[in-house]
């Protein structure tokens, strides 16, 4: 058979275990191992706990279980009530300021965990009971949740600009930096849309009411200055973790796996002396979210070095890639068709999985068209953050039901809707612009 | 993650909840399977304290090489055993909690009869894999330690000892799914049987 050949029937076999109902680590797993046995020498079976060894035999892997302990020590304090609302006293004069708020206390939850599901869950449940007691339609509530979530694996730290940045050998600093901008202006997209909707609502309402202005549809808190001021201590802890975090990355003090070791220790103290958080129970329920969410994305990283070590040994991603810069396809041609790939695979897989398993293969042509891998890490990570809050995989989309469970699936969706049409939006904008997350790497790395 | 991993479980069908564990069941077995559920919680925290432990030897050696200027030759072997040993020994707790994500576009489209024999043919394959993942890599472990491998640093530690956390890890998720298999089959045969009454 040729390589094309086993690479098509890889492939198929891939797909029928991955709709099999077994996990996803288990079914590229089980497709390399069936792929060892059928067309590889038998010592690569025998060997492959050395495999799998040599795979996980790498530093950085180590920032990602760190990162998510530190997001989930913070999320399972009180520290996110403080974020949120020492946030929203300074911004509930804004239209739609709570949704602001909201958006804002995302992006920074999101500086600090580099996990979008562990955002979505600490700031919406909060956030969205909060919304809807003050008139903010379901819809919206948990869509700018769900979406405002996502931003935590564009902001960094990211455990997928982590993985992206290990599996195309860039280096995973400037990856952070790449992400800085386009996560900051994506969440300003998000709150523009959150006022102008809640806007609209508000004036829609009140004419339904048969209010010519005036009469706010809910009951407007106001705080004094004072009370401002007062909540601002309570950020403190956050922008501490945050400056030290920047500081040894940027600074080039550590490395990000050593960053994430220092960040998730100096979070752990901060959780324990600040938050008074220090039962068994509640360092037990730490523990145990941890090392659920690492061991779930560690296992299908250990898996996919089997899948891709499979796909190298077997000359499928060397005979994909060459097919694929042999389609005689324009720069902007091929970028589209990898773009609608990874959007289709978003429709099925965790990003990770997506990662390790089509990277290596659409990066040979990416690289002859002349685009950045950085730019592109970027681009790849706001597509596949799409995959979290469009059905069917969505794990955000889960994650607000379980918050919020009266919401309907419709109008979580019809909610999502428009945060999704503002990220293609943006996909398309930084395609042409790529130095809106190029600008600040070159910056921090002129040489 | 809690909320997370429930969403999930839910979307997964519930099986974990459905299961009843069928009341009929011998009582050796049931004192099996509380035995392994007791286990799956015990390596889910030692897996958490092995990543705690990881960020204090990571904040350490930071201490060490940046500021005494004396880094150590241990800490990056250390790190990745500690990874390893998290990984492998959280596996059996986190299939436990259906915390393992799989891929749920056919779960919108198929009856929810069809989808829970689905995920019951996915936990059969998984079983299978993680079975025979177990025995080559525990006859691997003995080899490493028989033969006294080591890695090629300086500190030179058994590579018996990844392996056998590999194995081990292995070993208790290949039961958690033993048990999660049994325990649907007999909550499937409960269910007929009140069905029938």
């Amino acid at each position: 058979m040729s390589s094309h050949e086993i690479g098509l029937l890889f492939v198929i076999v891939a797909l029928i275990l991955l709709l099999s109902g077994m996990p996803v680590a288990f079914a590229l797993g089980a497709v390399s191992v069936v792929f060892m046995l059928g067309f590889m020498p038998l010592a690569n079976i025998t060997g492959l706990a050395e495999t799998l060894y040599h795979g996980m035999d790498n530093f950085t892997l180590l920032a990602i279980p760190l990162f998510i302990l530190m997001g989930d020590a913070i999320g399972k304090t009180r520290a996110s009530t403080d974020l949120y609302e020492s946030v929203y006293r300074w911004l509930y004069r804004l239209p739609g300021g709570l949704g602001v708020a909201n958006v804002i206390g995302c992006s920074i939850f999101a500086a600090m965990c580099g996990s979008s599901t562990a955002t979505a869950a600490a700031i919406g449940s909060m956030g969205i009971p909060e919304m809807r007691k003050r008139g903010y339609a379901p819809g919206l509530a948990g869509g700018l949740i769900a979406a405002g979530g996502t931003l935590g694996i564009l902001i960094p730290p990211s455990v997928t600009l982590i993985l992206y940045g290990i599996v195309v050998e860039q280096s995973i600093g400037r990856l952070f930096i790449a992400g800085v901008v386009p996560g900051f202006v994506l969440a300003a997209l998000f709150a523009i849309w959150v006022i102008f909707k809640s806007h609209y609502d508000n004036k829609r309402m009140r004419l339904a009411r048969g209010e010519s202005k005036g009469g706010a549809t809910v009951e407007v808190e106001r705080f004094t200055w004072r009370q401002r001021f007062e909540a601002l201590p309570r950020i403190l802890p956050f922008l501490f973790i945050i400056t030290i975090v920047m500081i040894t990355l940027y600074g080039g003090f550590a490395t990000p796996s050593e960053v994430a070791g220092v960040g998730a220790f100096a979070t752990l103290v901060m959780v324990v002396v600040i938050y008074r958080c220090y039962r068994w129970s509640e360092i037990r329920h730490i523990l145990l979210g941890t090392v659920q969410e690492s061991c779930m994305i560690m296992m299908i990283i250990a898996m996919a070095f089997l899948f891709t070590y499979v796909l190298s040994y077997l000359h499928i991603t060397q005979a994909t890639s060459e097919w694929l810069v042999g389609l005689q396809m324009s720069k902007w041609e091929y970028l589209f068709w990898v773009d609608i790939l990874v959007v289709a695979l978003g429709f099925f897989l965790p990003p990770v999985a997506i990662i390790l398993m089509v990277t290596p293969v659409i990066m040979p042509g990416l690289l002859e068209h002349g685009f950045d891998p950085i730019w592109f890490g970027v681009n790849m990570t706001i597509i596949m953050e799409m995959g979290l809050i469009h059905p069917p995989v969505g794990l955000n989309l889960f994650v607000i039901q379980g918050i919020a469970p009266d919401i309907s699936l419709k109008d979580l969706i019809l909610g999502v809707l428009p945060f999704l049409l503002i990220m293609i939006g943006f996909i398309i904008v930084i395609s042409a612009f790529p130095q809106i997350s190029l600008w600040l790497p070159g910056l921090f790395f002129r040489h | 993650m809690t909320d997370e991993s429930d969403a999930l479980r839910h979307a997964e069908g519930g099986m974990a909840q459905d299961a009843s564990g069928g009341n009929h069941m011998p009582a050796a077995w049931r004192a099996f399977s509380r035995a392994v559920k007791a286990i799956n919680a015990f390596t889910g925290i030692i897996g958490g304290l092995l990543i705690v432990a990881s960020c204090v030897v990571i904040t350490n050696e930071v201490i060490w090489r940046y500021y005494l200027r004396h880094p150590h030759t241990w800490n990056l072997e250390l790190n990745i055993f500690l990874l390893i040993g998290a990984t492998f020994l959280a596996a059996n707790y986190t299939q436990m909690r259906r915390g393992h994500v799989g891929t749920e576009v056919l779960q919108t489209i198929m009856p929810a009869s069809w989808n829970r024999w689905r995920i019951f043919a996915g936990d059969v394959l998984s079983l299978l894999l993680c079975a025979f993942l177990t025995v080559i890599i525990w006859r691997y472990t003995w080899q490493a330690w028989s033969e006294g491998w080591t890695t090629d640093s300086v500190w030179a530690p058994p590579l018996w000892i990844p392996y056998s956390l590999m194995s081990l890890g292995l070993t208790l998720i290949s039961l958690e799914y033993l048990v999660q298999l049994v325990e649907e089959l007999a909550g499937k045969k409960d269910k007929e049987q009140h069905e029938l009454t």
